[in-house]
């Protein structure tokens, strides 16, 4: 009689774990979900500024491809002109500053900045994302358009 | 996404990684074995304090 | 389970597995180090500095097993009230956050000169600090209520509360936009590292998955002495 007791106050807890567990994950992912993908975004891509119709002045993250044989540096050597690209929009932007070490044509950047009245991006910093492709050197094959995907 | 390869000198990042990892899991592992070997002797001399009291009566 | 249940079969069945981990340990350290330093080629962008990749992402992966292991010693503790699983826990939580802070400080040594800054508030980076303080917090609750039972009850219900962290610093690269890249080994296209880098990454990460054997049998065997001390102490007492 005591050991069916015990037994039925354990399945009584493994349901009452369960069941907690079960609606704890389905309220915190529907919480996230309902946030969206904008607000828990670090940046916003090209697109997303055209769509929100971003200000000038107003403070934000932009990230997306630098466009190929879109990058030129002005001859104080320290002043950087590109396009940020996601293969939708093309936003220009210009940065004053150092360029960290993984950034090149093709690459993806997050920068912070904001629009001028020209609908440039005035960028004060600028980070290199790093994608999840890891290769000796003369392995990968040479892209001309940042929006192809070599091998695939 | 080209090619081209940093040529900087890493050296120093590098070395603090592997330096912190070594140290962290070296302390980890020695307070961990240290802790473990306390705990044996007082569990030890405990049980046989309680060995000899029974055997006084 | 019931082969779990006796802490004394445990520590029998620990002592046989010791040496073998121990070996393991050493021989996949000494290699995985050699790999690393001597025999992978660097990267095609990212130089030499991809040589961190073979301590960030171990530790990485230790820092998300290491939850798990507490997670479900948790879900067994609370509801079948298991002695090994409510220590098991405990056990292994200092472990964990170790795993978690050498992630997220090698991480940053990593990010300096490749992005170009230590730390960013995206997805992936906050989620994993997010796990640093679920560690320490469930640490800090076993070290702050002095009723044992009490303090692994109200520590398992944390570590099972917070285990809804762990699919979100899975997939959080995959839902937002986020600074760190995506996955590369564990994605079902198959790997994107090439094969000469995935081999030290390998090796580095079994000798990791041996050191968290090692140390959590030590830390197992520490907390079954304790919850000894403390009978016989009682004992000892009440003068039985």
């Amino acid at each position: 009689m005591a050991k069916s007791g015990m037994k039925t106050r354990k399945k009584q807890r493994l349901l009452v774990m369960i069941t907690g567990i079960v609606v704890l994950f389905a309220a915190v992912f529907l919480v996230l979900f309902a946030m969206g993908k904008d607000s828990l975004s670090l940046f916003l891509q090209p697109s997303g500024v055209q769509e929100r119709q971003m200000e000038p002045g107003r403070h934000f993250r932009l990230g997306g491809l630098v466009a190929m044989e879109s990058y030129s540096k002005a001859e104080d050597g320290l002043t950087h002109q590109f396009t940020v690209t996601d293969c939708v929009v093309d936003v220009p932007v210009v940065f004053k500053g150092l360029l960290p070490d993984l950034f090149r044509e093709g690459q993806g950047i997050v920068s912070e900045g904001a629009l001028n009245e020209d609908g440039v991006f005035v960028a004060t910093t600028v980070l290199a994302k790093h994608d999840e492709n890891y290769a000796p050197p003369g392995t990968m094959p040479t892209n001309t358009d940042a929006c192809v995907h070599p091998g695939g | 996404m080209n090619e081209i390869v940093n040529t900087g000198d890493y050296s120093g990042y590098i070395a603090l990684s592997y330096g912190i990892v070594t140290v962290v899991l070296l302390a980890v592992a020695v307070f961990s074995k240290l802790g473990q070997q306390k705990a044996r002797k007082e569990a030890e001399a405990l049980k046989a304090l309680r060995k000899s009291r029974v055997e006084d009566f | 389970m019931h082969i779990f249940a006796n802490p004394a079969r445990f520590v029998r069945l620990a002592d046989k597995i010791m040496p073998w981990a121990v070996v393991v340990f050493i021989g996949t350290l000494g290699y995985g180090l050699y790999l690393a330093f001597f025999d992978s080629p660097i990267d095609y962008q990212q130089g030499e500095s991809v040589r961190i990749m073979y301590v960030h992402v171990p530790a990485a992966w230790m820092s998300m097993f290491t939850y798990m292991v507490i997670a479900v010693s948790s879900f067994v503790a609370l509801v079948w009230r298991h002695p090994l699983a409510q220590i098991a826990g405990k056990a292994a939580a200092p472990i964990g956050a170790a795993f978690t802070a050498l992630a997220l400080v090698t991480g940053a040594l990593w990010g300096k000169p490749m992005w170009g800054t230590y730390w960013v508030w995206d997805g992936r980076l906050t989620s994993v600090l997010i796990l640093f303080f679920l560690y320490l917090g469930y640490m800090a609750i076993w070290q702050a209520m002095d009723d044992e039972e009490k303090a692994g009850r109200a520590a398992a219900i944390l570590a099972l509360v917070g285990s809804v962290n762990i699919p979100i610093i899975k997939f959080s690269v995959d839902w937002w936009n986020t600074l760190h890249q995506p996955a590369s080994v564990m994605r079902l296209d198959g790997s994107t590292i090439d094969g000469s880098m995935l081999w030290p990454l390998f090796m580095m990460a079994i000798a990791f998955q041996a050191y968290f054997v090692i140390v959590f049998f030590w830390r197992m065997k520490l907390e079954i002495d304790r919850r000894k001390i403390a009978v016989l102490r009682l004992q000892e007492v009440s003068g039985s």
